[in-house]
């Protein structure tokens, strides 16, 4: 009940944020358009002039891919930016959440009628630099539970090797691929959630003890694992309902003409949106969690 | 009366003659006890050799393959091409096979263990020991016979590579000393090497094979005898004529399945015999099919199949080394359990071998000297067959929306590797395994199905039967393709054949200029004072409109060579169709015209199927920036996904 009370207080606490959404979005668009223009010159250097792109319009064409990519540089020239994009990426994506926490935190500043504008950013950016540094440490000291990832993963690789190295038990081998990967992605989430609430533990109590406060997250959440993962995948079904929507939407709507690649463009970028609105109300709910969950003796922690 | 009785008689003897006339010359002949020794790993066999010197000259010497001598030691010219490792399996150091003859003797005469000396014709290297040499006492005169008896012991390896043993699953493939050919006056009997291993004579197998009770056991050609033994084993007696060789395999987990099969046009009649692995029984059906597809495919394209068996191999788990590999009337394929039923492997791999009956099979080509003879023969057949059976554009991977069609796959090899190498050339003196692979599959396929566009269906379907026909159960080389065509199509191919067989070159043709200016009105004196005056009128008349140089510029950006195709579409819809030799680097084509063009395409059948870019074989006059938009937005979005899920 306690997690379905979060859940919901997290989504509505979202909705209530449609400037932090549209900051999120921006920002991800901003980055992502450098990507299209490449990738719009590359292609239309490759296709724009060729008969083959009113096929492609139709349907796609593995032929047409296999000579850009080994006729035409430009996939390596996307790569390399995409690359170093991501990498930027992720740091602004630590000040905007530092941004977010803080406001979320801090909400009847948000609510005081005709300064909320005002208030939301400056209560954002002054979130965003504030928290910077102690999150960015977050992100190295976080390495060492991404390194318990891949050891784990290694560890987990060479026990399913011992059974299946040598090739005789095939199907066993493929439940053990399928185990791996569910395991995975169950470590990755695990670990993604620790650092939300370590990083809620710090805007809460603005603490400046990272490491420490890592620590006592990761003894916090073990308290409560059963709920703190229920929350977590109710937000996480929550976006992958959201991209079910999407993917229907798509299949229903033909991209082979100007207007209805325009019309994909917007469902898509509203998918964008909403994936902001998700991560927001992921940090909400779990804010709220974290406020109601602690104990008295998470409070002297 | 007795003149009548005499006649019939005569009649039935010639028809019964003729009812069991050989398909082949019988070069060969073999008869072989084997006794597999599961505790050792290992085949002891006799073997009875009777030889035909079918050639004009007298033969002191006979040469025979001892190809499981390759996994003898790492210095077989074998490990050493394949650095060890082949088809991703690292030898067991434990586990290496050889083949030793204990006794060779000439059947009535002096026994010749003594003579045996190896040989290395390919590369010189002394430790790999996969030829053997004997020199006879006497030679063997022309049309003559010489019989020998062999005793000899294979030690099987782990399977690493196409033989060899895995658990209790047993694939007995070069398993015997196998006399080699004596070809245009010369024994041809090459090394085993990483990329080949077949070419030998004609004639006919018997072989008794002695297994363990419980064991399930699949062999080329039919069986004729199976015998209990007092001591637990069961001996299996195999016959077959007009093939090359003889592969078998053996396992207590395999369930065996028999169906006939029929076709009738042309008249097949056969047993399909699946051995499959327990632990692969859903791909029973998947198996089935296909090979009835293969069979269909075959023997309607190329003649019929004319074997009393065929019998699909679907290795042990552990075992998918000895996976897709042909032999006569007998090969492996391979399974994968998990697979959906829209990825198609094991029905391409299925097809495939089975289509080596053909190709290698019944035409025996010499698989060291002209790979391309089999594996692009059968490539070719592959993908036709695959687009039949399964899809034109999706004959390889039809699987939620995703579809990938055989010939693209081949095709992106073509695009991405094999530069190195024409398609031409000995298996052993490829660049790489992958160049090897790339020039005798995809390559070659590839240029027989555009010599198919180039010639038209029917024509091809012609050659190949007429190539099949002439050359079934014989040894042709690549120039005997080529007469054949060349005989068939009417035309002088040799541009063709030898740009694309014997040039490593590509085949890149393209649309490099579409331009249309408008023409500006003449000016300044050009004649006497007649024609201004006529030239003035004739300017005043085209003032009403305007007049456009439409002008094309194709070029050929790759080596090869061939002619060219050249649509030119104008925007009011008129077409024009140019024809260009493509033997220039360019060619320029101009019209004037009171309007301008819309595009132009080289090829535009789309016949040329080796060439490596089909996106520049058009071109339009106005760029249309469409198809871009969606494909950047697509690719945005899915960094926008990606920069998400990084993010916090």
């Amino acid at each position: 009940m306690k997690v379905l009370k979060n859940y919901y207080r997290g989504i509505k606490e979202a909705t209530l944020q449609p400037k932090m959404i549209f900051v999120l979005w921006l920002i991800n668009f901003i980055f992502s358009s450098l990507i299209f223009y490449i990738s719009f010159k590359a292609f239309s250097g490759a296709i724009g002039k060729s008969g083959v792109g009113e096929k492609l319009l139709k349907e796609f064409d593995f032929n047409v891919l296999f000579e850009f990519l080994f006729h035409d540089g430009g996939f390596t020239t996307i790569f390399s930016v995409a690359f170093v994009l991501i990498s930027v990426y992720f740091l602004v994506s630590i000040l905007l959440c530092g941004g977010i926490l803080f406001t979320l935190t801090n909400p009847r500043k948000l609510n005081t009628g005709e300064n909320r504008k005002q208030n939301f950013t400056s209560s954002f950016f002054q979130g965003a630099g504030e928290f910077f540094g102690r999150f960015f440490r977050l992100s190295i000291y976080s390495l060492i539970l991404w390194g318990v990832f891949i050891v784990f993963n290694i560890l987990f690789g060479l026990l399913g090797s011992l059974f299946t190295a040598k090739g005789d038990n095939e199907l066993l081998a493929f439940y053990l691929f399928w185990v791996r990967l569910g395991v995975g992605f169950f470590l990755l989430y695990l670990i993604r959630m620790i650092l939300d609430y370590t990083r809620i533990k710090i805007v809460i109590e603005d603490s400046r003890h990272v490491f420490r406060s890592l620590f006592r997250t990761i003894k916090f959440v073990f308290k409560r694992l059963g709920k703190t993962l229920a929350l977590y995948y109710l937000f996480l079904i929550t976006g992958i309902i959201l991209f079910g929507i999407y993917w229907i939407l798509k299949l229903i709507i033909p991209s082979s003409s100007l207007v209805t690649i325009i019309i994909i463009f917007i469902v898509q970028q509203v998918f964008i949106a909403a994936r902001g609105w998700i991560k927001i109300a992921f940090q909400a709910g779990q804010l709220k969690f974290y406020l109601s969950g602690r104990s008295k003796t998470d409070k002297s922690l | 009366m007795k003149k009548i009785f005499l006649l019939i008689t005569v009649c039935l003897f010639t028809f019964i003659q003729l009812s069991y006339a050989s398909l082949s010359k019988h070069i060969v002949n073999y008869q072989i006890k084997a006794d597999l020794l599961t505790k050792k790993n290992a085949i002891a066999g006799e073997e009875k050799l009777t030889w035909l010197n079918d050639s004009d000259v007298f033969v002191s010497e006979l040469q025979f393959h001892l190809y499981l001598n390759a996994f003898k030691n790492n210095r077989s010219t074998f490990m050493k091409e394949g650095k060890g490792i082949q088809r991703g399996i690292k030898i067991d150091k434990e586990d290496w096979g050889y083949i030793k003859i204990k006794k060779i003797q000439i059947v009535g005469g002096p026994d010749l263990t003594s003579k045996i000396e190896y040989i290395q014709p390919d590369d010189g290297n002394k430790d790999d020991q996969t030829v053997l040499k004997v020199s006879l006492p006497e030679s063997v005169p022309p049309q003559g016979k010489i019989t020998l008896n062999i005793e000899f012991y294979s030690k099987l390896p782990k399977v690493l590579a196409r033989t060899g043993f895995y658990k209790n699953f047993y694939m007995a493939a070069q398993w015997f000393p196998k006399i080699g050919v004596f070809w245009n006056g010369k024994w041809n009997c090459h090394q085993y090497h990483r990329n080949s291993e077949f070419f030998a004579d004609y004639g006919v197998y018997e072989v008794k094979i002695t297994v363990p009770e419980e064991y399930v056991v699949g062999a080329t050609g039919k069986r004729t005898g199976e015998i209990k033994n007092v001591d637990g084993t069961i001996t299996y007696t195999h016959y077959q004529e007009d093939i090359h060789d003889f592969a078998w395999a053996a396992c207590p987990d395999f369930v065996e399945f028999k169906e006939k099969y029929s076709l009738e046009d042309p008249e097949v009649n056969t047993e399909i015999i699946l051995l499959i692995h327990r632990s692969h029984l859903n791909h029973k059906e998947r198996h089935m099919s296909a090979l009835k597809n293969g069979i269909e495919f075959y023997s309607q394209s190329y003649g019929a199949y004319p074997y009393p068996t065929i019998t699909l191999v679907d290795p042990a788990p552990g075992a998918s080394g000895a996976g897709g590999m042909e032999y006569p009337t007998l090969f492996t394929s391979m399974s994968v359990p998990w697979l959906p039923k829209g990825f198609y492997l094991p029905e391409l791999i299925t097809i495939h071998e089975f289509g080596h009956n053909y190709w290698y099979g019944m035409v025996g080509s010499n698989e060291f000297e002209e790979p391309w003879l089999d594996e692009g023969f059968n490539t070719y057949s592959e993908i036709k067959a695959m687009a039949r059976y399964y899809g034109e554009d999706r004959s390889m991977i039809n699987w939620c929306g995703l579809k990938i069609s055989d010939f693209v796959l081949h095709r992106s090899r073509l695009i991405a590797f094999g530069k190195m190498d024409p398609v031409v050339k000995s298996s052993w003196e490829f660049y790489s395994g992958v160049s090897y692979g790339t020039n005798t599959y995809s390559k070659a396929g590839l240029v027989l199905l555009t010599l198919e566009k180039f010639l038209g269906e029917d024509v091809m379907s012609k050659v190949m039967r007429t190539y099949f026909e002439k050359w079934k159960f014989k040894h042709p080389a690549a120039n005997d393709f080529i007469v054949v065509a060349e005989e068939v199509s009417g035309q002088d191919l040799s541009w063709f054949f030898d740009h694309f067989l014997y040039s490593p070159d590509k085949l890149d043709y393209a649309v490099k200029k579409l331009s249309s200016t408008e023409v500006n009105e003449t000016e300044g004196i050009f004649s006497g004072e007649k024609e201004a005056v006529e030239e003035e009128k004739n300017r005043k008349s085209r003032k009403k409109e305007k007049l456009y140089k439409n002008e094309v510029v194709v070029i050929r950006k790759g080596e090869l060579i061939f002619p060219q195709e050249i649509l030119i579409v104008f925007e009011n819809g008129k077409e024009i169709r140019e024809k260009w030799n493509g033997k220039e680097r360019w060619k320029r084509f101009v019209y004037f015209n009171p309007y301008k063009l819309k595009m132009a395409q080289v090829d535009p059948e789309n016949k040329v199927l080796i060439d490596i870019n089909f996106t520049n074989n058009s071109r339009l006059l106005k760029a249309k920036k469409t198809s871009p938009l969606k494909y950047a937005l697509s690719l945005m979005f899915d960094f926008q996904n990606i920069l998400s899920f990084v993010s916090f």
